[in-house]
């Protein structure tokens, strides 16, 4: 499968998909889009990268374990539900933050951003693992 | 509910703190789980995490019992939706002791498993499985909505499947296969019900279906629902016509899973029964769903029974028994009394402790022995006397022997058979608990009581010196185990009075209902 | 509408038990993966099927005032996918290990965890 042709495109082409992955994340809220879909995007991309160039490299650019990103994409969804504790309204109830980094430009933070990140993170953790034991057997 | 009027579609009325009291069962197990997954690296600290885990979650779950006590069952719905849109949490007595009983087990569970599970397998995962199992017991011990259940459901069986396969015995893969193809049949068997329910009243929360299914006559496409919801949940939870499953992989994976498994898996089922045709479908209560709940009850009693005594395998032996105790239940379902379902829930109570407790006997002896063969095993009570007093506690618990706690229920649902005049019921208890005390009795007077074999000296000299530092720590988690029970025997008032609370509830769910829908409509 | 996807459920329904009641494995898996895809078809069909507007909230407002198709069955069926998509995947990893290791995928054949012996029963039982 690593022919030439795909192994001078995979760096490239991953980056962006995985940069396509966060758009379609961010943009989750308000437009079709969101955490498990941006996950497979960006599962896929690694999964690419994976077949190009082997697993090793795959696993030293994400560094940490797959599985582990994964718990903690699953620590941060569970957490997300628990500001509303302060607002007095019930768990996973949208909490929004404004705050202003200058003048003109503000932030929309929320606690359903906090989820899709979570809901991301866990699908490209599982995915990725999965992805790579079936590339290591071949 | 009329969409058109936005300000109608939120509640308005701020949720207080102590409310959040609903989520701890789930959400602390949860967050242990998620933390215990992403330290892969240090698998050393995974019991002690567990262990501060699972003790907040039974201090949370023991505080969400003195709450719905004091104030009546409780409700939160995700999200501030709108109850019936929304999916909502209900804590009312029958899940809340159910999960407070499956906390306290899981916490035995992962003390026992410290001397048991070794580094390779804990990085496999078994303290997050554990934990994650949890989590979906108790979602769907604590859940208002009946896909949500679904889902739950899901959740533990998947953290099932890991754990049954801990370990890769060619053995195991061959009851894992079982395991696996009958529980992911009766899930979706649950998954096709659901969606004709929802096809036919288009709600899924279970207190808006109770209100609007109640007083509904029993026909058509409603008796299609029970009679899937009867076959799932039967499956689920192994009784009489669908238990092949339960013998053929419950002795396979490694005993401290079969405790878990035994203790709390097909428990989950009998409580779906339990909240779907009291709650859920309270017309099936005058119908043949019930005749079909006693019948199912009958058989897995004689075949539990039965089952047990030709056994020499002891887990299988227990496998037959559990079995046995499932038939309790759904015979205590289909008196659908007061009184009769307070002993089922006490029953279930019982059960879970007693079950856990006899497969980690058997564990324990399987460590000193090397073998759970009735043909070889022997003499456990010259070497290890503490041990064979507690088996023998549990013999006199699980035959519900007076004044162990397994006597009170049969006792109350005996009584309440005699009021409503159903004999077989009666004389099937009856029987089969004498059937389960021969076989219970000679496994003890096999295994433990008869002087040690000369073939298997070889074995117990081989296990002698695989013993590991932690083996006296895991006597602790059994001991805790059989103490509970014992009280639970010596006073059962106190949860006597619980489960009668609970057994008003499912009779009467107005409260329930009220508690989701805020009695409004 | 409803009525032809109630058959094509049917269909779905009995071709899975025929494969469920095989011996092979790898049909049961197959009749397992059908009756997933035939849930999902139920649980869309009991949603009613109508040719009417996304329920997407126009700008400016906070409520849909005409009829909107709904929206719950979509998110049924997606959860259905995702968790039946996970353990089918599981199923058929363990199906392919165990053929590995005990060498069959027949059924009737897989008796290690109740090997087939003629049960001798110890002295007295």
């Amino acid at each position: 499968m690593s022919t030439l042709i795909l192994r001078t495109i995979a760096p490239t082409l991953t980056s962006l998909m995985v940069i396509y992955s966060i758009v379609v994340l961010l943009s989750g809220h308000n437009e079709p889009g969101g955490g498990f879909i941006g996950g497979l995007i960006a599962a896929s991309a690694f999964a690419l990268y994976g077949i190009a160039c082997g697993v090793g490299p795959v696993r030293r650019a994400i560094y940490f374990h797959p599985i582990s990103i994964a718990g903690f994409g699953m620590l941060l969804a569970a957490l997300s539900g628990l500001p509303s504790l302060m607002e007095g309204v019930p768990y996973l109830t949208g909490v929004w933050w404004f705050p202003k980094l200058s003048k003109t430009v503000e932030l929309a933070l929320s606690t359903p951003l906090f989820f899709d990140i979570g809901v991301w993170l866990v699908v490209v953790g599982s995915l990725v693992s999965i992805a790579l034991a079936l590339e290591e057997k071949d | 509910m009329d969409v058109s009027t936005p300000e109608g579609v939120m509640l308005a009325a701020p949720t207080p703190a102590i409310d959040w009291l609903i989520l701890t069962p789930v959400i602390i197990p949860l967050i242990t789980a998620a933390l215990l997954i992403m330290m892969r690296r240090t698998v050393v600290l995974h019991p002690l995490i567990a262990f501060l885990g699972l003790s907040a979650t039974i201090a949370g779950n023991s505080a969400l019992l003195w709450r719905i006590y004091t104030e009546g069952p409780l409700a939160m719905t995700m999200g501030n939706w709108y109850p019936p849109f929304g999916i909502s949490f209900v804590a009312d007595y029958l899940g809340v002791i159910l999960s407070l009983t499956a906390s306290v087990t899981v916490l035995m569970i992962a003390l026992y498993a410290i001397g048991d599970s070794n580094g390779r397998e804990r990085r496999f995962g078994f303290y997050p499985l554990l934990m994650t199992l949890l989590v979906g017991v108790n979602g769907s011990f604590l859940t208002g909505d009946i896909f949500n259940l679904y889902v739950w459901f899901e959740v533990f069986l998947i953290s099932s499947f890991g754990l049954i396969i801990l370990g890769g015995q060619p053995r195991q893969l061959d009851g894992a296969v079982k395991y696996c193809f009958l529980n992911l049949i009766a899930t979706t068997l649950f998954l096709i019900a659901t969606g004709y329910l929802y096809g036919i009243y288009g709600t899924l929360n279970m207190a808006d279906l109770s209100r609007i299914i109640s007083g509904a006559p029993f026909e058509g496409s409603l008796v299609v629902v029970s009679a899937l919801y009867l076959l799932a949940f039967s499956m689920k939870a192994a009784a009489f016509p669908l238990f092949f499953w339960l013998p053929a992989s419950y002795h396979t994976p490694k005993i401290v899973v079969s405790a878990l498994f035994a203790g709390l898996l097909t428990k989950v089922g009998v409580y779906a029964l339990l909240r779907t045709f009291t709650v859920i479908l309270p017309p099936a209560m005058d119908s043949w769903i019930m005749e079909a709940l006693l019948y199912a009850g009958i058989g897995s009693m004689v075949v539990g029974a039965l089952g047990a005594v030709v056994q020499t395998d002891l887990r299988r032996l227990f496998s037959f028994l559990l079995v046995g105790s499932i038939g309790f239940m759904m015979v205590g379902l289909s008196l659908a009394t007061e009184k009769a379902l307070a002993a089922t829930i006490f029953y279930m109570v019982h059960s879970i402790l007693v079950m856990t407790a006899l497969f980690l006997t058997a564990g324990l002896v399987d460590r000193y022995r090397g073998s759970l063969d009735l043909r070889v095993l022997s003499g456990v009570s010259g070497d290890l006397p503490f041990l064979s007093l507690m088996f023998l506690a549990l013999v006199f618990m699980a035959s519900g022997f007076p004044p162990f706690s397994g006597f009170w229920p049969k006792l109350a649902l005996i009584s309440e058979s005699l009021k409503v005049a159903s004999y077989w019921g009666m004389a099937t208890i009856i029987f089969s608990s004498f059937l389960s005390l021969i076989a219970l009795g000679r496994a003890f007077a096999f295994g433990f009581w008869r002087p040690l074999l000369d073939e298997a000296k070889p074995l117990v000299e081989d296990q002698n010196l695989k013993r590991t530092k932690f083996g006296k720590l895991q006597y602790l988690p059994v001991m805790a185990l059989v103490i509970m029970a014992i009280l639970i025997g010596i006073l059962p008032s106190y949860l006597f009075e619980l489960t009668t609370l609970g057994a008003k509830l499912l009779l009467n769910p107005e409260p329930y209902v009220n508690a989701v829908l805020g009695g409004a409509s | 509408m409803e009525n032809y996807l109630a058959l094509v459920v049917g269909l779905y329904f009995t071709a899975s038990v025929y494969l469920l009641l095989s011996e092979s494995l790898i049909r049961m898996l197959i009749g397992v993966a059908l009756l997933g895809n035939g849930v999902n078809l139920l649980i869309f069909t009991a949603g009613r099927i109508t040719r009417e507007v996304p329920p997407i909230i126009p700008e400016g407002q906070k409520a849909v005032g005409m009829a909107i198709a709904n929206p719950l069955p979509q998110a049924l069926i997606l959860t259905a996918i995702v968790i039946s998509f996970a353990l089918f995947a599981f199923v058929l990893v363990l199906a392919y290990r165990s053929y590995e290791t005990i060498g069959t995928d027949d059924t009737a054949e897989m008796r290690l965890a109740e090997p087939v012996e003629k049960s001798q029963l110890p002295k007295g039982y």
